[in-house]
């Protein structure tokens, strides 16, 4: 199988370690959205899978960018309110597509959760980056309902 | 060492010997002398440095000017070329640097990651001299049919001593802009953090420029002397100390280069009873602790104005205390260790003597317990109450995580004291008043000013440099000011008859 669950998720105790978080986000989501797709092989929605997994890859990439490009000391700064076991999805590697559409709704559902909270510690340190993390907090709701509810 | 899964991989275990580089190549260097070079976090030696001597230091120097007139008559936009290479492969390379960088100076990777960007931007700039460069004509300048205008030449043979801090950062303040200038270059790295540039320097080759053009030698206070007394290096840029800083601004001068020195700081931050400190204080926190206290921007002494400052304490306390320490390849540490074991001692002779003379410790960071590193060189943050102006721990550069607190009635009686600082490197205001952030940034004589935000670091297209003792020179690195340095302004009067 090349499903991936062994990602890292740090403790949220700093700006950089939210992005950080936010890159593992993106890297189980892109690694279970595979997987479903695998597992929904020649049904109607392995494309749908396939399209949120590059979604979720090409987000990763923005974010990587984003990290690279705007994370300077004026926002090495610890951050604290977050928890990171509020916002861990489900690392388990799915044995159905029943069980990795579970997963796939749990994870959009942390995410969007994680970005929105993040939106806020975002506001106070970084300019823009607060409308990039709302921004993605929507797609993941968006994303969320378009993950199927049923295999039959 | 720690058995931590989520360290970051290190690039090496080992590095070996570092090299020089003259002529676009690595050359072994023939010093009898090596240092060892530490990583700060575990005490390992990762690699040696040679010390270089005066003689292979003319070596080098006699490359950068042969390479100087044939430099300068490339057109400047030819000269931005390996600059655009440099910055792509910069990037490419982006987080094996930043992680060399943790393994021999010891902060923590967000921080290196961080430092790398700033050098790629100023590669950025570099890119720019096109148009930076440019001169000025004024059409009949000097007289009805006689036009005036000034052009910029390149001057030679620029070298930069860099501190230990900033391993990847500093020597980019300088010698970007010097190059794309039409200048050629030899970059001196701290011989405590050698590695970085070391590894760097196999971008700038790959980059492609000219032989010559761009070098590199590895030494010590020999080295730099040597460089400081050539009679073909035209320009000197120093990142240090102050006592330093003073040597190389007078040797320099002395030997008729220009000079400009970025010395050492005991930064202020004040803090208004009317701050938002909910917003504010992981602000602080990250300048007073940031890069465990070894930066010049870096706040030393928190100066609190007026009312309601032991609630203010109390909390910067609680929050300076959470910090969690560790090695830097763990991106949830936030503070790595200090440098060496060596500056680790001094740090704690400063605590030491504040402590003799009265000093109250709030928070006691001489023997932090960082799980996995026992033998790393941490100290902990350390804050210090009831202290008075006069005391060493509050007028000296200790370059730690140390920090005094002072209290004040006003802001007036703030101003004074940072004033009556003999360093003027940077200084922070935290407040909802405009009024009172404007007399601060009006009065305080710093170079840098931060207004609720602690660390005033200037992007690569502005000016940087203190003021006072600070800084010794007139024009500051980075932006115009470093184009200035590093060029000549010629006049040209014409009449055509």
């Amino acid at each position: 199988m090349g499903l991936t669950m062994d990602v890292y998720f740090p403790e949220l105790t700093s700006f950089g370690t939210l992005l950080k978080f936010s890159l593992a986000l993106e890297e189980a989501a892109t690694a279970l959205y595979t997987e479903a797709a695998r597992l929904a092989a020649d049904t109607p929605v392995q494309q749908l899978l396939e399209g949120s997994s590059q979604r979720h890859a090409r987000r990763g990439q923005q974010l990587e960018q984003l990290r690279r490009e705007r994370l300077n000391e004026v926002v090495l700064q610890p951050i604290s309110g977050m928890l990171r076991e509020q916002y861990l999805p489900v690392q388990q590697v799915p044995d159905s597509l029943e069980q990795a559409l579970g997963g796939l709704i749990d994870l959009e559902h942390k995410s969007s959760r994680f970005f929105d909270d993040a939106a806020v510690v975002a506001a106070n340190v970084l300019g823009g980056v607060e409308r990039v993390f709302t921004r993605l907090a929507r797609d993941n709701r968006a994303l969320g309902e378009q993950v199927p509810r049923q295999t039959g | 060492m720690s058995d931590n899964p989520h360290l970051l991989p290190e690039v090496k275990k080992h590095y070996g010997r570092i090299t020089n580089f003259v002529n676009n190549e690595f050359v072994e260097s023939d010093a009898e002398r090596h240092l060892d070079v530490t990583n700060p976090a575990t005490n390992e030696t990762i690699a040696q440095v040679p010390l270089a001597t005066a003689e292979e230091v003319d070596r080098v120097v006699q490359a950068a000017a042969e390479a100087f007139e044939e430099w300068r008559e490339t057109p400047p936009h030819y000269r931005t070329q390996p600059f655009y290479r440099l910055k792509v492969l910069m990037e490419k390379n982006y987080e094996e640097i930043a992680r060399v960088l943790v393994q021999e100076h010891g902060k923590v990777i967000d921080e290196a990651r961080g430092s790398v960007r700033r050098a790629i931007d100023n590669i950025e700039f570099a890119c720019s001299i096109p148009s930076l460069m440019m001169g000025e004509t004024l059409e009949d300048g000097a007289a009805a049919g006689i036009d005036e205008e000034v052009i910029r030449q390149p001057v030679g043979v620029f070298a930069c001593v860099a501190p230990f801090n900033f391993p990847a950062m500093v020597p980019f303040w300088f010698w970007p802009a010097a190059v794309a200038c039409g200048n050629t270059y030899v970059v001196k790295p701290s011989e405590q953090v050698p590695i970085t540039q070391n590894y760097i320097f196999r971008l700038i080759q790959e980059a492609g420029f000219p032989d010559g053009v761009v070098n590199m030698v590895n030494g010590d206070k020999e080295t730099v002397t040597a460089l400081l007394t050539h009679p073909l290096i035209r320009g000197i840029s120093f990142v240090g100390s102050t006592p330093v800083g003073r040597i190389i601004y007078d040797t320099g001068s002395t030997h008729h280069k220009r000079v400009q020195c970025q010395a050492g700081a005991k930064n202020y931050v004040t803090v208004m009873p009317d701050a938002n400190l909910d917003a504010c204080l992981p602000n602080m926190i990250s300048s007073f602790f940031g890069n465990t206290g070894q930066r010049c921007l870096a706040g030393a002494n928190l100066v609190l104005v007026g009312d309601g400052a032991n609630r203010m304490v109390e909390r910067f306390v609680e929050a300076a205390r959470r910090i969690r320490m560790g090695y830097g390849l763990d991106e949830t540490v936030q503070m790595g260790p200090v440098i060496s074991h060596r500056s680790r001692q001094r740090i704690l002779g400063f605590i030491e003597q504040g402590l003799a003379q009265g000093g109250k410790l709030l928070l006691d960071g001489r023997n932090p317990k960082v799980e996995g590193y026992a033998e790393g060189a941490f100290v902990g943050p350390t804050i210090f109450d009831q202290v008075t102006p006069d005391m060493p721990i509050v007028k000296e550069e200790i370059f730690g995580p140390v920090v005094t607190i002072l209290r004040v009635k006003s802001l007036a009686e703030a101003i004074d004291l940072v004033n009556g600082s003999p360093y003027g490197n940077a200084s922070s205001i935290y407040t909802t008043s405009g009024k009172a952030a404007r007399q601060y940034r009006y009065r305080v004589n710093a170079g840098n000013i931060g207004v609720n935000l602690g660390i005033a670091a200037p992007m690569a297209f502005f000016p940087f440099g203190g003021q006072k003792d600070s800084f010794f020179g007139d024009l500051h690195g980075q932006a115009k000011d470093g184009i200035n340095f590093c060029t000549d302004r010629k006049v040209v009067i014409t009449r055509w008859v």
